[in-house]
């Protein structure tokens, strides 16, 4: 029997159906009244014929058997969605005769009302129980079917329990003592149905108990005329007995519990308590259910709260957490605070710290326990940490749906942000909510990540309005235990504009003041309630005890979570004083009753704080820098306030501070360790240490802002005596050079710091004079300033050795003539791997490059690349993996992969806030590779979005990929141009890496200019067969075939590119040859064959569309234009490889750094596309 | 409206908004400026009849906000109106355009010292508020008819109370005041130190400075015997001669009031009584319930239709009078009678009594006499002489009722002016009234002596009109 799952079905009111809170379609009226009609007979078989019968009344149509299966049918799916067709009968199930409803007790509202009802049901509050039961009710029961005979009945039925449970709920109340508040409503229900006996007993009972004897005769002597009047009956025998127990005064009469004046108070406050001061808050409260409902479902939400300080958001953050907890879904929680914001992953740290365990923290995920402070070693962090926390993250939200909810987020610390940004876009499929409150009018610096998680457009976001003067009526009188006067509540109003926390606070001051809520205090009011947040708990707190202020300054300057030893050893109280201290700060309502210690909402804390003046907070700051340390906090808990001491030139500090941004570092938060350097830099630290501050500082510092950072270096490289060191220094700078610099300046630097060198120092010269050139080359500057013609293949096994190897290799490919010298340097300078200590990313890929466009086989040079990557948790190192490896897959063919990787990179690329040099490769590649895949439209949007270059190798790509998408265009004559404008000031000979040749012929082979192309073409092919790579050259001999139409040039282009890993360029060239004329028959239909196929494959369409095209010329009926399928990609392959191993998911997804979700997804998509 | 006889302050330009906008942002942000939305709240006093237009109204909380608000009105060439709950405005109706409202409503601070017997407020408390917390020690202050009035405002005016033909006047038991100056310093003023200026704070009612907290006598009564009798107002002429002559004689326990007055149909007066035109006969009698019963026997054997006195706690007489709680439509005006003999109270009749046509509210005669008479010459207001005050009230929103209903007013005590003692009590005159005719001659000198040195630029507005000083 389906027990619904999260379907609930409504009686008590109109009828309506939901699915996990979210309210179902249920169709029209008579496919409602079907489902109505069902749920009635309480899971008994109805017969198809009653059913019919009901609906029609009587009259049924011919089709009536025919609409009322469609009826059937239509309902299952909406009652089961998430339910396989063939599967969907678990609720309404087909019976012999007819159909029943199965449906658990819990499902339907008018059966869990009977249940609660039931009165064996012991031990529950029976006024609890039964406010419960009637607050079921939304109206009167199947209000839509009130007229429907076959309604009839249970409506009935239903109602008059209804009636009962009121009245037993009103007994309930009388007997609990509330006999003088109940009068009035028992006089309204009596009104209501004067003939109801057991009103008028009621009644008369709680007017005797509440001391109104003559009242309590009164009401009896109303009922037996009432009794007489209506029916000529006398009253029955209950209320008889109680009129004479009311006479005689009888004991029995008197209520059963004594209860007190406090409890006797009337029940305002809905049985769910706590969201009772929610007011007005009921579409917010709604769309947190609405998550939480969608949650159930599997899916995720971002909800972002937003508004002024005050409004209500972070009560709202709290009730979604109170009501996920509710319905078993775990929540994790932080909140942001501004001395937190240079902790780099504070508030992760609070989010998830609750959450990890160690197993947890291992293979994808292990890079993350440097977040943590669990690692040992130390490492380069950033997108490895991001990564390894998101796997975290999935991992957790696959043991039980979560709940990531951050207060505050304007003050989260920009690692946070990022990885919640990182997060975002990846957790579509993820069920866990996360939900984020932010001040309006408070994002600064780090606004584009806030933006990026609030403007989404998937993203909900709420905005709660101040309150009205209604609601902050019903407020006040709850604080105050009674009606406050009107001229009391409009000042509240008038003076608060409805903000909650105003209100809270201020309603809070006027009760601590024992002000009493009438007319004559309307100006206490106005004296308190104009008053700013802040100046209401500061006037407060002056006026509480000393040691209370004392102690709400230090909880203020040791920040949110303060643990309460510390604040005592910073107040110099005892523990027990503190304490003490800290329960009245509570009661006044400063800070919040819960464990960690914290101020009730962060307008408190920053008033506290700012109300100690600025000196002397500096002072507190160092004070608890000192104790912090002194208990073995963390470094950077203590850096968090050593940032805010004065500086004192303490080298304990330096020490500190640079140990902070070593962990800060380790877990990826460049920001926090620039922050806590650039302290330490300020603090100062003794000379000598200085230069190793600012080369640490300059490192980092190019992870987020290259230029500062090189300005920084250049500092510590004038400051460093230490040859080693200066070594260091001179190649951090020209490395970052190269990609942050003007051009020329990664030239010139290096240049003069090669001539700085001590004698002896090879290694360092073959590293410096491998960045000169290699900076040359990229920022395409004149070869005279770069290229020493004499210069020597290395001959040490240094670093430096490794890294000119490259560069010369990736030189070799330039010059187009020695492929095997490109080759050979490109292998060995890879060879050992040693690259990797010295260069994340640049020199290490140049030389893959370099063998790449020699068609080398760099077996699985990527694979390595990748884990090493990962392992060194190098965001920039990521970056070029993803971004070569794309250009690389490109070149085979795998166009969707080439995509999906340099578009990974770009997004790394953006992350990484380098200067963009990256982006211009990046934007350069789509580009072709959409014009590739024959999508012109795309290729034009993506040049059209592409950031401006200026200047370099990058700009050159670009404009050739500009002239392309022309080219596809058919625009020959702005091509032609475009061409024509690229500079080329290096002079790059090998057309595998420059083609201008190729685009230009094709240019002017579209103006019919053919004499002119032609020449370049086959010039750009003599250089190839030079240069030998089969790829390029098959390539070029396609272009140039296509332009002298001679079937011998296209039959050697396939012949060449059969030999290469070209897969799309050999399709391309197939198309060529089969098209051409002189073609036979048989075999041009096979070669379009193979083309198509190929094309399709590779997920070239363009080619593809051809292809067909060409084989329906040919009278071929067979192909049609295939719509272009995903393919398995690389990624699917290797989980499928791994898969076959016996792997089960989270062991691959740890051994190829995926989540969970992605090799689930990966081996989904296999299995639907039949591949084992 | 009545000519200025007071100089303002001279600032050479008249008041701006932008001057006033100087003051934004002080008091924690509880100030308000015209067309701000709480102006109109916070501007309004208790009188509703009062409109004040004030260039700006402050809510400060401690000694230090009033002091930056006085700076700031200074600088911004304001001048400064100090105001609790605004129950003594009407004087300074349509005057405060160049003044800034400063409401001590923030003020709110109480403590009682049960072991000395004195209490210390703020300038924002309420007596209802007082007799509540004094009362819980058994002990009460000398708190006048009604718990919405300020403590302060009345205090250092006068205070005539239930006790007062026993214990005197509230002046005379204040025991210190801490006083905002007008040059922002904050004084504590008492018989040892500042003893001129507390001699001024005790009853003269002047501008001295902002009183932001006062520390004065609390008297040990846990109960009184005290309520009301009332009759028919058409016996007028049989009860009010016989009170009359009972109040000269009565001993100072008994301290009482005789009203001509219709009942407004409240819920807070007896049903029975709701809507008729009564006398009512209020007070309290101290000592034991024979000897209370002793001294109000003359009273009930005027058969009264309706008597409530009996020994009630004596926090619940801050109610006893059934004033009007909350902000009110109100006109006062009084004199102090040098006695009621039978010609006067036929010229009262005459004024306000059945037939005489007038729509009077109130008309009622407090009964002087007792310590009210003996001088405490620690005191501005040393004593009040006479035997009578009398006093019109008129109250009610309709306006087109209030023209009329001032005329009422004004009948009655025109009627009463050959009996007057030519002195005036001036926290019952909503009128402005030369503050010379409130005090002696010597005693006038010495407060406008006294006035000149702590705020020589008048940078307070006072209620009534004080004229300057010839500088010596």
């Amino acid at each position: 029997m389906a027990d619904g799952g999260g379907l609930e079905i409504g009686l008590l009111g109109e009828f309506a159906a939901s699915y996990h809170g979210v309210a179902l379609d249920l169709g029209g009226p008579r496919q409602r009244a079907v489902l109505a009609l069902l749920v009635l007979h309480r899971g008994q078989t109805v017969s198809a014929e009653h059913i019919i019968e009901c609906l029609w009344q009587g009259e049924p149509p011919a089709s009536a058997f025919a609409s009322l299966q469609s009826y059937i049918s239509h309902l299952r799916r909406r009652l089961e969605p998430e339910v396989a067709a063939r599967s969907r009968s678990g609720v309404i199930a087909r019976q012999a005769r007819g159909y029943a409803v199965r449906l658990s007790a819990d499902a339907v509202d008018a059966w869990r009302f009977e249940q609660l009802l039931a009165p064996a049901e012991s031990g529950a509050d029976p006024v609890r129980r039964l406010s419960e039961a009637l607050q079921l009710w939304r109206g009167a029961a199947l209000a839509d079917y009130a007229d429907q005979a076959w309604a009839q009945p249970e409506i009935t039925r239903l109602e008059d329990l209804r009636s009962v449970a009121r009245e037993r709920l009103a007994a309930a109340r009388v007997d609990r003592g509330e006999a003088a508040v109940m009068v009035g409503e028992l006089e309204a229900m009596v009104a209501e149905a004067p003939l109801r006996e057991e009103r008028w007993r009621l009644l008369a009972l709680a007017l005797y108990r509440a001391h109104r004897q003559a009242d309590a005769l009164g009401a009896l002597r109303r009922a037996r005329q009432t009794f007489a009047n209506e029916l000529g009956v006398d009253p029955g025998p209950a209320l008889r007995a109680l009129e004479a127990d009311v006479l005689a005064q009888s004991p029995a009469l008197d209520a059963r519990p004594a209860v007190s004046a406090l409890t006797a108070v009337p029940e305002i406050v809905p049985a769910d308590d706590a969201a009772a001061d929610l007011v007005e808050r009921d579409r917010e409260v709604s769309q947190l259910r609405q998550a939480l409902a969608q949650l159930r479902l599997g899916r995720s939400t971002r909800l972002l709260l937003e508004g002024p300080a005050g409004i209500g958001k972070t009560r709202l953050l709290e009730e979604l957490g109170r009501q996920a907890q509710k319905c078993g879904v775990r929540v994790l929680a932080a909140r942001a605070s501004p001395l937190e914001q240079s902790f780099g992953y504070g508030v992760v740290r609070q989010l998830l710290e609750p959450a990890v365990t160690d197993g947890l923290l291992c293979g994808a995920a292990a890079p993350a326990r440097a977040v943590f402070d669990l690692a040992s070693e130390h490492g380069e962090g950033s997108l490895a940490v991001l990564h390894a926390l998101y796997s975290v993250t999935a991992e957790l939200a696959a043991e039980t749906p979560l709940v990531l909810s951050v207060d505050n987020l304007q003050w989260a610390d920009g690692p946070s942000l990022r990885y919640l940004a990182y997060l975002a876009r990846r957790m579509a499929e993820m069920p866990a909510v996360v939900a984020a409150t932010m001040r309006t009018g408070e994002a600064d610096d780090l606004a584009d990540l806030v933006a990026e998680l609030a403007f989404d457009t998937d993203a909900v976001v709420l905005r709660p309005q101040p309150l009205s003067e209604e609601a902050t009526r019903q407020l006040v009188a709850r604080a105050f235990g009674r009606a406050a006067a009107p001229l009391f509540v409009a000042a509240c109003h008038r003076t608060t504009s409805g903000n909650p926390l105003l209100l809270r606070q201020l309603v809070q001051a006027l009760v601590a003041a024992d002000v009493k809520p009438d007319a004559a205090h309307t100006h206490a009011v106005l004296a308190v309630g104009s008053r700013a947040v802040s100046s209401q708990v500061l006037l407060r707190l002056r006026r509480m005890p000393e040691e209370c202020r004392r102690v709400a300054r230090c909880v203020a300057v040791l920040g949110d979570a303060a643990k309460m030893p510390h604040v005592a050893a910073l107040v110099g109280l005892s523990e027990p004083e503190t304490a003490a201290a800290i329960a009245t700060l509570t009661r006044a309502e400063v800070l919040r009753d819960e464990d960690p210690l914290g101020f009730v909402h962060p307008i408190v804390a920053e008033a506290v704080y700012r109300d100690v003046p600025s000196a002397e907070r500096g002072l507190d700051h160092e004070r608890a820098a000192a104790l912090l340390n002194e208990r073995g906090a963390g470094a950077e808990e203590v850096a968090a306030h050593l940032l805010l001491a004065p500086t004192r030139g303490g080298q304990v500090t330096v020490d500190v501070l640079c140990a902070a941004a070593r962990k800060a570092t380790d877990r990826g938060a460049t920001d926090n360790a620039v922050t806590y350097l650039r302290r330490a830099l300020d603090e100062p630290p003794e000379s000598a240490a200085r230069p190793m501050v600012l080369l640490e500082l300059g490192k980092q510092e190019t992870l987020v802002d290259g230029r500062a950072g090189i300005e920084r270096l250049m500092a510590a490289y004038q400051h460093a005596t230490d040859p080693d060191a200066q070594v260091r220094i001179a190649t951090a700078i020209a490395q970052t050079q190269v990609f942050t610099s003007e051009p020329g300046a990664a030239v010139a630097f290096a240049r003069e710091a090669t001539k700085r060198l001590p004698p002896g120092s090879d290694d360092a010269r073959d590293g410096l004079v491998a960045l000169l050139r290699i900076g040359g080359i990229v920022q395409s500057v004149d070869p005279a300033l770069w290229r020493d013609p004499d210069v020597a293949e290395p001959t040490g096994s240094g670093v430096g050795a490794q890294m000119l190897r490259a560069t010369l290799a990736w030189e070799a490919v330039l010059e187009g003539r020695d492929r095997d010298r490109a080759v050979r340097l490109g292998r060995e300078a890879v060879q050992d791997e040693r690259l990797w200590q010295a260069d994340t990313g640049l020199l290490w890929c140049v030389a893959a490059a370099a063998r790449m466009y020699a068609d080398d086989d760099l077996g699985d040079f990527w694979l390595r690349s990748r884990t090493a990557a990962h392992a060194r948790g190098s965001l920039f190192a990521v970056l070029s993996v993803n971004q070569w490896e794309g250009m690389w897959r490109w070149r085979r063919g795998e166009l969707a992969e080439a995509t999906a990787l340099i578009r990974e990179a770009q997004e790394q690329d953006r992350m990484w806030g380098g200067s963009g040099v990256g982006l211009a490769y990046s934007y350069g590649a789509l580009v072709a590779i959409e014009l590739d895949r024959g999508a012109v439209a795309d290729a034009r949007q993506l040049i059209d979005a592409a950031p401006p270059a200026l200047h370099g190798d990058g700009a050159r790509l670009l404009g050739l990929a500009a002239a392309r998408v022309l080219l596809a265009e058919g625009r020959y004559a702005d091509a032609l141009a475009a061409v024509e404008q690229v500079a080329d000031p290096v002079g790059i000979a090998n057309p595998a890496w420059n083609p201008w040749r190729r685009l230009r012929a094709a240019a002017l082979s579209g103006l019919g200019r053919t004499g002119e192309a032609l020449p370049l073409l086959e010039e750009e092919v003599a250089l190839l067969r030079g240069w030998g790579a089969p790829s390029s050259l098959g390539l070029s001999l396609t272009e140039l075939g296509v332009v002298n139409r001679r079937h011998e040039t296209l039959a050697e282009a396939v012949a060449v590119l059969e030999s290469s890993d070209g897969a799309h360029l050999l399709s391309r060239a197939r198309l060529a040859l089969g098209e051409h004329p002189d073609t036979p028959h048989g075999e041009a239909v096979a070669l379009l064959r193979d083309a198509l196929d190929g094309a399709v494959a590779c997920g070239a369409q363009g080619v593809a569309e051809r292809a067909c095209e060409a084989l329906r010329l040919l009278g071929q009926h067979a192909a049609d234009v295939p719509a272009w399928e995903p393919r398995p990609t690389a990624t699917q392959q290797r989980v499928a490889a791994l898969a076959e191993c016996g792997m089960d998911i989270a062991q691959i997804a740890q051994a190829l750094f995926l989540t969970p979700q992605t090799v689930h997804a990966a081996l989904d998509g296999l299995a639907e596309e039949g591949v084992r | 409206m009545r000519p200025p006889t007071s100089a303002p302050v001279t600032t050479g330009s008249a008041p701006t908004p932008a001057a006033a906008a100087s003051l934004r942002g002080l008091c924690g942000g509880a100030v308000h400026l015209p067309g701000d939305p709480g102006y109109d709240m916070a501007r309004s006093p208790w009188n509703l009849q009062i409109q004040h237009h004030p260039a700006a109204v402050a809510y400060p909380a401690t000694p230090a906000e009033v002091a930056e608000v006085l700076r700031a009105a200074r600088r911004a060439g304001l001048r400064v109106v100090p105001q609790g709950t605004g129950h003594g405005a009407a004087p300074l109706d349509g005057h405060l355009g160049d003044a800034v409202l400063l409401r001590t409503a923030g003020l709110s601070e109480l403590d009682v010292d049960v072991e000395r017997r004195c209490a210390r407020v703020g300038a924002g408390v309420l007596w209802g508020d007082l007799a509540e917390a004094a009362g819980r020690h058994g002990l009460v202050g000398l708190h006048p008819s009604s718990p919405d009035v300020g403590v302060v405002g009345y205090s250092i005016s006068g205070g005539i109370g239930w006790y007062a033909r026993r214990f005197g006047l509230q002046c005379q038991a204040i025991t210190a005041v801490e006083v905002v100056l007008a040059d922002g310093s904050v004084v504590r003023a008492s018989a040892e130190t500042e003893p001129e200026l507390f001699w001024g704070l005790r009853g003269s009612g002047m501008p001295l400075g902002v009183v932001t907290a006062l520390e004065f006598e609390l008297f040990p009564l846990e109960t009184v015997v005290a309520g009301f009798l009332v009759w028919e107002w058409t016996l007028v002429e049989r009860v009010l001669p016989a009170w009359a002559e009972w109040a000269v004689d009565a001993p100072e326990a008994a301290t009482t009031s005789f009203r001509l007055v219709e009942a407004p149909n409240m819920n807070h007066i007896p049903a029975e009584l709701r809507g008729r035109r009564l006398l009512v006969i209020d007070g309290a009698v101290l000592g034991s319930d024979t000897a209370a019963a002793e001294i109000i026997a003359p009273l009930r054997a005027l058969q009264p239709e309706f008597d409530t006195v009996a020994r009630v706690p004596a926090p619940s007489l801050v109610r006893l009078h059934l004033d009007p709680e909350g902000p009110t439509p109100a006109y006062a005006s009084s004199r102090l009678l040098r006695g009621l003999p039978d010609s006067a109270i036929t010229a009262v009749i005459g004024a306000v009594g059945p037939g005489s046509g007038s729509r009077l509210d109130v008309a009622e005669f407090r009964q002087l006499g007792g310590a009210l008479r003996r001088a405490d010459p620690r005191a501005a207001l040393a004593s009040l002489d006479g035997e009578f005050l009398a006093l019109s009230l008129a109250l009610g929103d309709d306006a087109a009722e209030w023209g009329r209903l001032r005329d009422d007013a004004g009948r009655l005590l025109s009627a009463l002016e050959p009996w007057t003692t030519g002195r005036e009590y001036l926290p019952m005159l909503d009128d402005p009234t030369d503050t010379r005719k409130a005090f002696p001659p010597d005693v006038h000198a010495r407060l406008a002596t006294l006035r000149a040195a702590v705020d020589p630029d008048r940078l307070f507005v006072g209620q009534h009109l004080m004229p300057q000083q010839p500088t010596p």
